[in-house]
């Protein structure tokens, strides 16, 4: 009888993970069909010759919408960003930043130490968060398809090496 | 001394008559409807605000319904109606159009009413509870975008050409209201300051990049449009753009919105620059 409730109770991660929600593609996309219609949702599979797509926002992942697929005759172009792009950027920005802050200390007053007011590291800091801000959210990366299916699998090829990383 | 005593009696019969006579036609009320917000959105909490501020300053005749459901609406329409024994002279219903369902449709509470849905006597239980109080001197108005639509949205990808069927929607409301006239846009109906001052406030033009679409075309090229049906009638008449007055009232303007000749360099301005791929077609495949 113990051993059964200890199944059991073993069991319970297994069965609780019929519900468990797949975490959100790693990919945003823009695709435009070959009408000139543009399509913003969420990269979540590139097969041989077609793409599926979730239409709607990562906000909207938990709401199960249907996906949408793509043929890559309907593909013009496709440009993807990947997920929290802006927010890593300002990170690296704001390090990168903070740098000179918080080595100045560590300085000798005779090379240029802390002696004078911070300005010149607040413009930096400001500067390399901008920066980097930018950077990470500007960060795209895509193909021109055309409806042709050598340049789509040249896309896949890319984006597998990327995935694989 | 005679005369004088007939036109005592001639008067008091005709005091009498107008007493009757104003007991036996009760007042019209005028009612602004309004969806419940959930979360913060722009136009319908204007529309709101300034809805609210002008029942200050006209309490006798105009009331406004912010509701989540038809049932919470009906029921208290109805309570005020009764309170006041009067009728339903204009009715307002503010609310969102959804361009995505392909279809003129206007909401109250999460309840969608569209040609697909304004024949259902289920769907539509709560608004037909309002009929006894409304006749072919009623007026309603939706007041959604492109409720009134009657042209027919081109194809788009995998999605065929559909009717928007704003006229089914109208006829099906008038049958509904008791025969009342039904006013509906065929384009956008805006939500301006002083919307309620007898002004163009309903028209214009949004400035929104996914509304600069060819896929709204169809719209644009009826800015300012209305339609209205006649339950009398049984007809449909376009009448000059349509506003609301100070009280609630539902009225329309002597001359168009569009036949203004700034508002017309500024369509053609607009549908100069319309360009494929500001609008999202994603929205398409979840029409929610």
């Amino acid at each position: 009888m113990k051993f059964r409730a200890l199944v059991m109770l073993w069991l319970i991660p297994f069965f609780s993970s019929a519900q468990y929600q797949a975490p959100s593609p790693r990919y945003s996309i823009h695709l435009t069909t070959m009408d000139g219609n543009t399509l913003k949702g969420l990269l979540m599979e590139v097969s041989d010759s077609s793409i599926t797509i979730y239409p709607g926002k990562q906000k909207d992942w938990k709401s199960n919408l249907p996906p949408v697929h793509f043929s890559y005759a309907q593909i013009q172009q496709i440009k993807l960003k990947k997920k929290g792009g802006t927010v890593k950027g300002l990170l690296i920005g704001s390090l990168i930043g903070a740098t000179p802050i918080l080595l100045k200390p560590l300085i000798p007053v005779a090379i240029g130490g802390p002696k004078k007011s911070g300005f010149g590291s607040l413009a930096i800091f400001t500067g390399s968060v901008t920066v980097g801000t930018l950077w990470g959210g500007k960060a795209v990366w895509g193909a021109n398809i055309n409806g042709e299916l050598s340049i789509f699998k040249t896309f896949k090829n890319r984006y597998d090496a990327k995935c694989k990383n | 001394m005679q005369s004088v005593k007939i036109k005592m009696i001639t008067f008091l019969f005709s005091l009498i008559t107008i007493c009757a006579f104003a007991k036996e036609t009760p007042a019209r009320l005028n009612f602004i409807v309004s969806t419940k917000q959930t979360h913060f959105d722009q136009a319908p909490f204007s529309f709101q605000i300034q809805a609210k501020v002008m029942r200050m300053f006209h309490k006798k005749e105009m009331f406004v319904i912010i509701t989540p459901s038809t049932k919470n609406m009906a029921d208290r329409i109805i309570s005020i109606l009764e309170k006041k024994h009067a009728m339903i002279g204009n009715i307002w219903f503010d609310s969102h159009g959804h361009w995505q369902r392909r279809r003129s449709l206007f909401e109250v509470g999460k309840e969608e009413f569209s040609y697909l849905t304004i024949c259902d006597s289920l769907l539509t239980a709560n608004l037909q509870r309002l009929a006894p109080y409304c006749d072919t001197n009623s007026n309603v108005g939706i007041g959604s975008c492109y409720g009134g639509a009657t042209f027919t949205l081109p194809a788009i990808e995998t999605f065929p050409e559909a009717r928007m069927n704003g006229d089914s929607l109208m006829i099906g409301m008038s049958r509904i209201f008791n025969h009342a006239t039904v006013y509906a846009s065929e384009s956008f109906v805006m939500t301006k300051p002083f919307i309620m001052s007898a002004a163009y406030a309903l028209s214009g033009c949004p400035g929104r990049k996914k509304f600069k679409d060819p896929i709204y075309s169809p719209v644009w090229q009826r800015i300012g449009t209305w339609n209205c049906y006649s339950g009398k009638t049984g007809t449909f008449l376009t009448p000059a753009t349509v506003t609301l007055y100070h009280d609630g009232r539902i009225g329309f303007k002597k001359r168009t919105f569009i036949s203004f000749m700034n508002n017309q360099h500024k369509l053609a301005k607009i549908m100069q620059k319309l360009k494929r791929g500001n609008y999202n077609i994603a929205t398409l495949y979840h029409p929610a």
